[in-house]
């Protein structure tokens, strides 16, 4: 039926599912079923505003990635590309006749770490050993010493992808130092910044680069045990770690003498219940241990007493990643990317009003401006770039002033940012920054392990206050309460929790003072998106009487005629907005001005 | 211990290698803010207030969390350390919800401590009742007939059905006071030597002259009238305050004067520069006593009298004579006076002319209801506009008023109903629209002015005038009594300071939290409140009361008064005294306003016998959890769920009593606030300023924990243990902690007793039971020879109750026939070395052998705990499971007949091993056929067992004492010689009696005591029954020993000696009462076989302590028995030591 032998890939990470592509990957299989033509799963290519994504690569290596697929589209691929080899131009996303811009999502990105998601099948060891897997592991056991290891991390530059950027090699080397006959490596896969999933995408899409990641620690420190610390809410990367896990064993890369050596490791994984605390090392070591999940004092770092009180190194998923990439590249390859200071790659997931998010890498010092406009193709609703919260809940928000600031971890401190674990969110001119704050507050409110004062009171506190300022209820000390508690609380704090939630409000005012002393002073929401202080009315010039608004009013609060203009009645109305996001001839209006001077 | 030389503020402190700066700090004396610290405890680091800079990049970190290292610099307080702190608790602060004090408290102007009064009344401790209300205020008699009751206004009760009757409840403890012999008495301080001259004998001055007298200060007290009482006596017509009443209330200060002159006016005959010359401080309490006119025409002409001038006049003896028809002007306290004089004065009908309505009165409502019920016509709504009549008053020209806006003073504005004039026929007018200060006093003073009252600081009562103070109704206008009290009082401290040459400034208060006003609460969180009605007081009839001035409130009564006290919701915190969020915020002097406080609700758990838990006041330092995991094994409490809604809870949210709770108190021994409390030991809750704290020595069992009881007049309302020290470490258990506290309230025998029929009880005094006691000794003495009396003690008498009863049964009585309950042959036979439980804390291995020690004696399995952290192991060999095993690093259990078998095969084996020789097959079979199947098929358990020993350098075994026999004891102490131990070795043998380790100290076990033979006894040996039923005499002496009387013959003497009423002690021909454990001062010997002492908390309740009983017992017999001093103990113990040598 077809003289070209073709290989089908379907994008079966999260994003992918959660865009419809099992059932693709379903349909395509079931269709090919005849043809000989396996279909092939892989992980995240990154093109998370593209899912659906199946790629069809043509027998001389020619790639067509088709993208934002329906269940139907899927049939039609086969019949006109594989049945009678004319790609589906208007279904392309990547590849030769594409008529997108999307090759531009590629081209600023340097895919060092995710060249495998995306391209390799990772529930499927060979798949990763196919392309170049193991090689590190290999190299280390046999050309290294656990010392020469450490210091090619070293000469890489890697620092730790959690966020905070602890340099890797000081970290396993005061692990190897430690006394302790029982030492372990722990993998941090607590991934749980709001709109981040970085790790999930590479333990989804590149499984085994983590446990080769892990084994060459292992090597590194001494360590024969080694735990994934993973949240539940990511099935998916569990099941996959739990073949990985298997084929390593099956395949001698994992358990005793490992490739032949004296070194031996056992991996276990660990399901944490989704605290965000969790993901700060001492309180995920309390979670492993089966105790409640609170940081406790540091010192003694894990490094010096960790798990069960031996010395521990706990490393982020995309540390433990960067590790095979540099033990087979070599450390002066890896450190040929990225600043002085900040080397190699970092990985992002860019997500907020971006036309194009999604999973990034990008080489250490790449601008923000950069990652917004050329790599997310710009501002998804057209209106003007606002600012960029970097690190989640910890971080900051970037002014759009600030866009030429360069992503590495020495340049986003110097303005009040952190380069967190990846999580970027793109705000654009309607994004209230009070409301940002506040709703950052309100998630490290939550996720405070409740255990310290400062923490548990202060953000409880502060987000007293921003919901009041949100409210209209605003005094006029409350911004300079804000900035006394922040500082406090950044002070005071126990954890990394504590000292950094404070961040969001911090370069909020910083920044964005003018918005504050709005809400506070003037009762006013420039953005128009608080509540209290917003009026919705219906232009009766404009309004043709469709009724639609009143339907989809939650409260009933629309009346009017049939093709006579609606009125709302403000004493009802909750502010909710659907009445503007249904009317069709933009005849719904809001203004900021609050409810009760209406 | 290895030391390290850091700086703390500049000054050079050695410090334990590995301890926290905190704990040095605070070993050391210096105080770092802190509430998550205890050092029973690991460090946590929660409260976030102990903040010190060492200099490290991080800047400020927690003190406890840091370890302390060669050459550290230290500071522990600075600028930003304080301001963190600070905000830390305002934090707290901020979700910290409760009522420090109680509400009435808070809104009494005097801050008389209400609810801890009516707990004491409650508990009939009447005079300590009056002296908590002299604290604040002094004259409860007076106040507790005229005050208008701020207090009951903000009673939480009110939510429930009534306000508690606050004010009657403290009339009875003032008049409690005033007529008992035994009454209150202050007692002033040594003479200062200050001069104070206080003009005015009213209310402010009585009470600045209280205060000032009982600081040791000389007080001149002056007064213009012929008495003292000011206002009290002028103000207050009779039949609502006696004068006789007032006369005694005011004596009592009057007497603490050095000097009271009456009749001298300021102005007159003194001026204010004679006194400021005169005396080191002036007060001023001139009161409002000019009443004032209405500027109505015709004012002065005759029938027309101020009501302020009435009363006086009726005071002084010389009552005017009124019409028939009286109209009284006014709505307040006076006009209300006034009125019901005038009815009692002859009057038929008195009308009340107000001008605005009822609800608009500023009369109390219990005045205005009074004078109701006697037949005072209210006319609301009417305000007098002239006075008719030229020589005599024929009536009052009136118009009718409306109510308008509310004014500034909220209350309603009234208005001219136009053409509504009237006239009210009358014969008399009294006008009571109010009292000013009187110009000519105020003039010859010359102080400055503020309107129309005098100018002077609300706190310290300071005026223009140096060293001249002022207070009361001539600074703040006319007012209430308690007001008065209350601002005199602060005035009061502020002149003695001034005396002292401090800085002139008000008592610093303490901070206080609330859950706010009572309208501001939520009805249904009272709604479990069963509804318990206000109790009435007694009234005259009002047409009896109406015609005489007798007093017609008589007040509740005693039984009344108990009722009442229950209907208390003693809202206050019980922990108030010592909360340490609350000391710190007073010490920050913080206040709630910036942050607000959150009215956080969770249900108060207080399903638990002993413990009431109340999340609202909990501030997450988690001291309750740890200590119940770290040191006591128990984990019944857990933290629950996220972020600010975290709550410390039971574990899996059970009712406490259903978790693992061992009620040991631990938790509420480390709260640093009130949110874990005990309940109430007395019936009500206190809270309780203990009178005393007395150091002693737990004797519920062998250990011999140290103590703290807090007494309050004869209880013991806590019991708690001193930190930092190596016996108990400040833990206690339920045994402890509480079982002496119920134990003072049951069934005590406080008086000796005889029973006859075998039925009935008759109570006798001291003289006639001891005369009995001995006559009965001596008949069965004579009668059957002295070998046919036995005397049994109980193992907990003291070392010196002890020597005396052998004394008194060798000596006194001749008989050898000494038996101890608690005493058995195996008990006896164990003579071990001396080993202080600290040891077992840093040991390296521990054998234990058949004892429950979580169970038994918990301070020892936290010992244990402590040494497992260490690294230490644990063997556990025994006969039942308890919960060491799963702590135990190797653990057997078997039956009670094969417990040697073991030790013989361990023996066996560390032998073989020590001598280098490997055991044969068959010795091999030989020792494994002896042991249990398990074992046998098993044996490396034991070799594991075996090896830990040999391994150990630190090795400790213990053993219950009571239990083990000689034959195991000797097979321990063979292995442990084995291990290449110590020739002596560390076993530790712990016992149930409080004194056991006493009794074979004493020699009691030894067979000897001065030469003569002793038996030992066993209660339930048949050896000791056939023995009892050969005896014709039993002196019983304890509660245990009581036990045993179904065991005599029936014919035989018994004189039992119990602190507990008991039903065998029907068949005791007589009682004598003993001491309880509270009352007996003496030494004790614990496990360890260290000397404790006892110390006494109260006097014995029956009036006799036991060796005092004991000495008297023999001198009744005829000998003469001296007191046994510690030295003479001591003494014996070496004695005995020498003669085992």
């Amino acid at each position: 039926m077809h003289d070209k032998q073709y290989r089908v890939k379907v994008g079966l990470a999260t994003c992918g599912i959660a865009g419809g592509a099992a059932k693709v990957y379903q349909i395509l299989k079931d269709r090919l079923q005849e043809s000989g033509i396996e279909v092939e799963r892989t992980g995240c290519i990154g093109m998370c505003y593209n899912e659906p994504l199946v790629e069809v690569i043509e027998a001389d290596g020619q790639s067509y990635l088709y993208g934002n697929l329906e269940p139907e589209d899927s049939l039609h691929i086969v019949d006109e590309h594989i049945e009678k080899g004319k790609p589906v131009r208007n279904l392309l996303v990547l590849g030769r006749s594409a008529e997108t811009d999307d090759q531009t999502f590629l081209e600023k990105q340097h895919r060092i770490l995710l060249k495998n998601c995306g391209h390799i099948d990772p529930e499927e060891i060979q798949s990763y050993i196919d392309a170049d897997g193991y090689k590190g592991l290999r190299r280390a056991l046999e050309q290294m010493t656990p010392e020469s290891v450490i210091e090619e991390i070293k000469q890489s530059g890697l620092r730790g992808r959690g966020g905070a950027g602890f340099p890797t090699h000081l970290k396993w080397g005061l692990t190897r130092q430690a006394d302790g006959a029982q030492k372990y490596i722990v993998c941090n896969a607590d991934e749980g910044d709001p709109g981040a999933f970085m790790d999930r995408s590479v333990l989804e899409g590149d499984t085994h680069s983590v446990l080769e990641g892990m084994l060459i620690a292992g090597y590194a420190i001494g360590a024969s045990i080694g735990y994934v610390y993973i949240r539940a809410e990511y099935p998916l990367a569990i099941r996959r770690l739990k073949i990985a896990i298997k084929q390593a064993e099956g395949k001698g890369l994992l358990g005793k003498n490992i490739l032949g050596s004296n070194f031996s490791f056992e991996l276990f994984i660990r399901e944490g219940a989704g605290a965000f605390v969790c993901g700060e090392e001492t309180a995920l070591l309390m979670s492993i241990e089966g105790k409640r999940g609170m940081p406790r004092f540091r010192p003694p770092f894990p490094a010096q007493k960790g798990l069960f009180g031996c010395p521990t190194s706990i490393n982020n998923v995309e540390t433990f990643a960067n590790v095979p990439r540099i033990l087979h590249l070599g450390a002066s390859a890896y450190n040929q990317l990225g600043t002085e200071e900040s080397k190699g790659t970092k990985v992002f997931a860019l997500a907020g009003k971006i036309r194009r998010g999604g999973l990034i890498e990008i080489p250490m010092g790449t601008t923000i401006n950069e990652i917004v406009f050329d790599i997310g193709g710009g501002i998804s609703t057209g209106k003007p770039f606002k600012a960029i919260q970097t690190g989640g809940p910890s971080g900051g928000c970037i002014p759009a002033e600030l866009g030429d600031t360069p992503v590495d971890y020495e340049s986003l401190k110097k303005i009040g940012a952190i380069m967190g674990s990846g999580g970027l969110l793109v705000m654009d001119e309607e994004t209230c920054m009070v409301d940002v704050a506040r709703y950052f507050l309100s998630f490290t409110r939550e996720e405070s392990c409740g255990k310290c004062t400062f923490c548990r009171a202060g953000t409880h506190q502060m987000l007293k206050i921003l919901e009041r300022i949100t409210q209209g209820e605003g005094r006029e000390e409350d911004v300079d309460l804000l900035i006394e508690l922040a500082e406090k609380i950044k002070a005071g704090s126990l954890c990394g929790l504590g000292q950094t939630a404070p961040n969001p409000v911090l370069t909020t005012i910083k920044y964005f003072r003018n918005e504050y002393d709005a809400h506070v002073k003037e009762k006013y929401c420039p953005a128009k998106k608080c509540k209290a202080l917003i009026t919705y009315e219906i232009d009766p010039e404009a309004c043709t009487g469709c009724t639609l608004c009143a339907r989809n009013c939650p409260v009933d609060a629309i009346s009017g005629m049939k093709k006579e203009a609606h009125v709302i009645d403000q004493s009802i109305c909750i502010s909710c907005g659907l009445c503007i996001n249904s009317c069709k001839f933009d005849a719904v209006t809001v203004s900021s001005k609050p409810k009760q001077l209406v | 211990m290895s030391k390290v030389e850091i700086t703390i503020n500049g000054n050079k402190i050695m410090a334990e290698k590995g301890n926290n700066l905190l704990e040095t700090a605070l070993q050391n004396g210096i105080d770092i803010p802190h509430l998550c610290y205890d050092p029973r405890i690991k460090p946590f680091g929660s409260c976030r207030l102990c903040f010190i800079e060492t200099g490290g990049p991080r800047g400020p970190v927690a003190a406890c969390g840091t370890v302390v290292a060669e050459g550290m610099a230290v500071v522990t307080d600075n600028e930003s350390l304080y301001k963190l702190r600070k905000t830390a608790l305002e934090l707290l602060l901020s979700e910290h919800c409760g009522d420090c004090i109680a509400p009435c408290q808070e809104a009494c102007p005097a801050h008389i401590d209400i609810q801890g009064y009516i707990a004491l009344l409650d508990r009939k401790e009447y005079k300590k009742a009056a002296e908590l209300i002299k604290e604040k205020m002094p004259l409860p008699s007076i106040c507790g007939r005229v005050c208008p009751r701020f207090c009951e206004d903000q009673c939480r009760r009110n939510m429930v059905d009534d306000p508690v009757n606050i004010c009657d409840l403290k009339r009875f403890a003032g008049d409690y006071d005033l007529e008992m012999i035994d009454s209150y008495k202050t007692k002033a301080i040594a003479d200062s030597g200050k001069t104070v001259a206080v003009v005015g004998g009213g209310p402010a001055g009585l009470t600045v002259a209280y205060y000032l007298a009982l600081k040791g200060h000389r007080v001149t007290l002056f007064d213009r009238g012929p008495k003292l009482g000011g206002m009290l006596r002028y103000g207050i017509p009779e039949y609502r305050l006696p004068k006789a009443l007032l006369d005694r209330e005011i004596n009592l200060i009057a007497g603490l004067c050095r000097e009271v002159r009456l009749g001298e006016v300021l102005g007159k005959d003194f001026t204010i520069e004679d006194l400021t010359d005169q005396y080191d401080a002036v007060f001023l309490g001139l009161g409002c006593q000019s009443a004032q006119g209405m500027g109505l025409e015709g004012e002065d002409r005759p029938g027309i009298l101020k009501g302020i001038d009435l009363l006086r006049s009726v005071a002084e003896g010389t009552p005017p004579v009124l019409g028939k028809k009286v109209a009284v002007i006014g709505g307040g306290n006076t006009a209300m006076d006034a009125a019901r004089t005038a009815l009692r004065l002859g009057s038929e009908e008195v009308h009340l002319i107000y001008r605005r309505s009822r609800n608009e009165m500023p009369a109390a409502l219990i005045e205005i209801e009074e004078a109701e019920e006697e037949g005072i016509k209210f006319d609301y709504l009417t305000n007098p506009v002239s006075v008719l009549g030229t020589d005599c008053v024929k009536g009052v020209g009136c118009v009718q008023m409306k109510l308008g806006e509310p004014d500034e003073s909220g209350r309603c504005r009234p208005l001219v109903v136009e053409g509504s004039e009237f006239m009210l026929e009358v014969d008399n007018v009294i006008m009571a629209i109010g009292q000013t200060l009187d110009q000519e006093s105020t003039c010859a003073c010359s102080i400055e002015l503020k309107g129309k009252t005098m100018a002077a600081c609300s706190d310290t009562g300071q005026t223009s005038i140096d060293k001249v103070f002022a207070a009361g109704d001539a600074v703040t206008g006319p007012a209430t009594v308690v007001e008065a009290v209350g601002a005199a009082r602060n005035v009061a401290l502020a002149i003695n300071r001034y005396l002292q040459g401090l800085t002139v400034e008000s008592e610093s208060e303490s901070y206080n939290c609330s859950m706010g006003r009572l309208d501001l609460l939520d009805p249904e969180d009272f709604s479990e409140y069963p509804k318990e009605v206000r109790l009435p007081v007694h009234h005259l009839a009002p047409e009896v009361r109406k015609k005489s001035f007798v007093e017609y409130n008589q007040g509740l009564s005693e039984e009344d008064v108990v009722k009442e006290t229950k209907r208390c919701l003693s809202c206050g915190c019980q922990n108030v005294f010592d909360c340490s969020l609350r000391q710190l915020a007073t010490d920050f002097k913080l206040d709630n306003e910036r942050l607000g406080t959150e009215k956080k609700r969770y249900p108060i758990r207080n399903d638990h016998l002993f413990i009431v838990q109340d999340p609202n006041k909990c501030v997450l330092c988690a001291n309750c959890v740890r200590i119940c995991h770290e040191v006591q094994g128990a984990n019944a409490l857990c933290l629950v769920n996220r972020g600010y809604d975290t709550i410390i809870s039971p574990t899996l949210q059970l009712p406490l009593n259903e978790t693992t709770c061992e009620s040991c108190g631990q938790c509420i021994s480390v709260c640093p606030t009130g949110a874990l409390t005990a309940k109430g030991y007395f019936f009500k809750p206190g809270p309780w300023f203990p009178d005393r704290v007395v150091e002693s020595t737990c004797t519920r069992c062998g250990i011999g924990c140290r103590v703290e009881l807090s007494v309050v007049a004869n209880r013991v309302i806590e019991i708690n243990s001193p930190l930092r020290q190596d016996l108990n470490d400040g833990n206690l258990c339920i045994r402890g902690r509480y079982e002496p506290l119920f134990a003072q309230d049951t069934d005590r025998i406080l008086k000796p007793f005889i029973n006859f029929d075998g039925q009935k009880k008759l109570e006798i005094n001291w003289p006639e039971a001891l005369e009995r006691a001995a006559t009965g000794l001596v008949r069965v003495k004579k009668e059957s020879g002295p070998g046919s009396i036995a005397v049994i003690i109980t193992s907990s008498l003291s070392n010196e109750e002890m020597i005396l009863t052998q004394q008194l049964a060798v000596d006194v009585l001749g008989s050898d026939r000494i038996y101890s309950t608690g005493l058995t042959p195996a008990t006896a036979s164990i003579i071990g070395k001396p080993l202080f439980y600290k040891e077992i804390a840093e040991s390296d291995f521990i054998l234990v052998v058949d004892a429950d020690l979580p169970e038994d004696y918990p301070i020892v399995a936290q010992k244990i705990r402590k040494a497992l952290a260490q690294e230490a192991k644990l063997v556990f060999i025994g006969t039942a499971a308890n919960r060491l095993v799963k702590d135990a690093d190797v653990s057997v259990l078997c039956n009670p007949g094969k417990l040697k078998s073991i030790l013989n095969t361990l023996l066996y084996y560390q032998s073989g091993k020590e001598k280098h020789l490997s055991l044969s097959d068959s010795e091999l079979t030989e020792a494994l056929a002896s042991l249990p199947q398990d074992l046998s098929d098993n044996p490396s358990v034991l070799v594991q067992i075996a090896e830990l020993f040999l391994k150990s350098s630190k090795p400790v075994v213990i053993i219950n004492g009571d239990t083990t026999d000689r034959e195991t004891y000797d097979l321990l102490a063979e292995l442990y010689r084995q291990a290449g131990n110590d020739l002596n070795p560390s076993i530790l043998a712990l016992y149930r009696g409080g004194n056991t380790a006493g009794l074979i100290e004493m020699g009691f076990a030894k067979g000897l005591v001065d030469g003569k033979a002793l038996s030992l006894g066993c209660n339930s040996d048949q050896v000791v029954t056939e023995l009892l039923k050969q005896m014709k005499g039993l002196l019983l002496i304890g509660d245990d020993p009581a036990a045993l009387i179904d065991l005599a013959a029936p014919d035989s003497f018994i004189v039992a000696m119990a602190a507990y009423n008991q039903s065998k002690l029907q068949k005791a021909d007589l009682v004598l009462p003993l001491a309880g454990y509270f009352e007996t001062t003496g030494t004790v010997v614990n496990s360890e076989r260290r000397l404790c002492e006892l110390r006494l908390a109260y006097a014995p309740l029956a009036g006799k302590s036991n060796s005092a009983l004991l000495i008297d017992l023999a001198k009744a017999l005829g000998a003469n028995l001296e007191p046994i001093t510690k030295n003479q103990v001591v003494e014996r113990i070496s004695q005995l030591l020498s003669l085992e040598d």
